[in-house]
């Protein structure tokens, strides 16, 4: 599955904020074409790992290497509302218009150019920060819980769509969620925060092609496995 | 149906600005008196006579030019300030005293110590009006800046935009509103301003032509210059001002 060249390299010792630890030892590798979903409980540090990947924040001991260009989805789609769906393309990215369009054709917003982002429904709006991402050809992938608080049928149509995109371009991709089917759907490997700091405490490979996979017997089983990791929470 | 509501207050500006007119007359009907309160009509015909003389238009040219002048000055250095002090504490910090000392200096005082220290030159008019506007201007878009979204700074790091990018499409649209407040108090304050520095040491201009009937005793004259400026003034906020901002929030109303 890893196609060639550099893996991306995470390294990081410690990170606080003031004197409170976020991060532990966290270190890890993601090779192009690989995609990593790293879960764990609520306010653990997951965003802010991203945060250091995307070199958003420079202010931990360690090293982060590897990353070239980055695309990122956000948790909220942060788009410029005063700027059309065209625009947060070619404005943000500095791509040309033909790019824009055709990232904006792959992912079904090809009749929205001149629409401002407020006049789309939230799933469009996601829609369009993923294109976003893809539309510089990035290197690494950062995806913030990038299909929340969307209906069912919504988020499962995006993931596809993020699949497909994804498979095209290989990028070494960094999932962050809670969402045991979206793991299923899209991770070739899964890491497990926990703790104060938060370290990893638990790491699982998913085996099966992206299409011959068995995603809800996959969700079963990746629930027990996280449930073993944190025996008295449960997940959803 | 956004027309009707556009039509309905366009009706109440005309009649209340006609109520005003007819107060006037009355007060001048009243005082019985045309040196000291002359009426509407008698201020239209004087109006009208220095328009055809032509030096109406010259000394309002010569006011709108100086009010142009130390807007643009005035904006420029005070979004610049604004901005800075917004973006970074440190500079905050250090900067605030100045703003609060220079906010609550009178405008009298610039003017005097403008026109000591420069001279009685057009750089000193403008720059008097300037310094009396740049610290609101500043107060005003530091508040802007100080609201940034982070989210939309975190993309902007993201995806590398370049800093002319960031602050065209992601800090301008943000600081628009207060922007546009800032203009307006701008463009308000500082009129009023310039006729001070007229008043006091300019040989042209609205306020030239204000101390020059005020020394005759011309309340008539005093009354159709200011008259023909504020005109001029409501024009720029009816045809610049407002539909600028319309432009600048299309965006918003598009939702729903």
């Amino acid at each position: 599955m890893p196609g060639a060249g550099v893996a991306m390299r995470v390294d990081i010792r410690h990170k606080s904020f003031g004197t409170t630890p976020v991060l532990g030892p966290v270190a890890f590798t993601v090779a192009p074409g690989e995609i990593l979903a790293v879960t764990g409980p609520s306010g653990i540090g997951k965003t802010t790992l991203l945060r250091i990947v995307a070199g958003l924040d420079r202010e931990f001991e360690g090293e982060v290497a590897e990353v070239g260009r980055v695309g990122m989805v956000f948790q909220e789609p942060t788009l410029l509302p005063w700027r059309t769906a065209l625009g947060n393309l070619t404005l943000v990215t500095g791509c040309g218009r033909d790019e824009a369009a055709s990232a904006l054709e792959e992912v079904g917003l090809g009749a929205y150019f001149d629409a401002f982002p407020n006049t789309l429904s939230l799933g469009q709006q996601r829609r369009l920060a993923l294109a976003r991402a893809m539309v510089v050809a990035p290197a690494t992938l950062l995806l913030d819980e990038a299909f929340v608080s969307l209906d069912d049928e919504t988020a499962r149509r995006m993931r596809r769509l993020a699949q497909r995109l994804l498979e095209r371009r290989s990028p070494a991709s960094l999932l962050v969620t809670h969402d045991l089917g979206e793991m299923a759907m899209l991770a070739d490997r899964v890491l497990y925060l926990d703790g104060k700091p938060a370290s990893i405490l638990g790491e699982t490979r998913i085996s099966g092609t992206d299409s011959g996979r068995d995603e809800p017997a996959l969700s079963a089983s990746l629930r027990s496995w996280l449930a073993s990791l944190r025996p008295a929470a449960t997940s959803s | 149906m956004p027309r009707r509501i556009d039509g309905a207050r366009w009706r109440a500006s005309l009649l209340s600005l006609l109520l005003l007119l007819v107060v006037w007359e009355v007060a001048a009907l009243l005082t019985a008196d045309p040196t000291l309160v002359p009426t509407p009509q008698g201020v239209a015909a004087i109006i009208w006579l220095e328009a055809e003389r032509g030096v109406l238009f010259v000394h309002l040219g010569a006011t709108l030019l100086r009010v142009l002048a130390a807007f643009l000055v005035a904006m420029g250095i005070g979004c610049t300030i604004g901005l800075w002090l917004g973006r970074s504490p440190g500079a905050n910090r250090w900067g605030d005293p100045w703003l609060v000392t220079f906010l609550n200096l009178p405008a009298l005082v610039t003017i005097v110590l403008s026109y000591l220290w420069i001279g009685l030159t057009e750089v000193a008019a403008v720059t008097a009006v300037a310094v009396n506007k740049i610290p609101l201007v500043a107060v005003m878009l530091r508040e802007g800046a100080r609201a940034f979204d982070p989210n939309l700074d975190d993309m902007s790091r993201v995806f590398r935009m370049t800093p002319w990018a960031r602050l065209r499409h992601v800090w301008a649209p943000q600081l628009a509103p207060h922007f546009a407040a800032a203009g307006r108090a701008g463009v308000s304050l500082i009129w009023k301003i310039v006729l001070v520095v007229e008043f006091l040491g300019r040989s042209n201009g609205v306020g030239f032509q204000i101390h020059l009937y005020f020394q005759q005793f011309q309340v008539g004259y005093v009354l159709a210059y200011s008259v023909s400026f504020i005109a001029v003034m409501l024009a720029v906020e009816v045809f610049l001002l407002q539909p600028w901002e319309r432009h600048a929030g299309r965006w918003r109303r598009h939702a729903g």
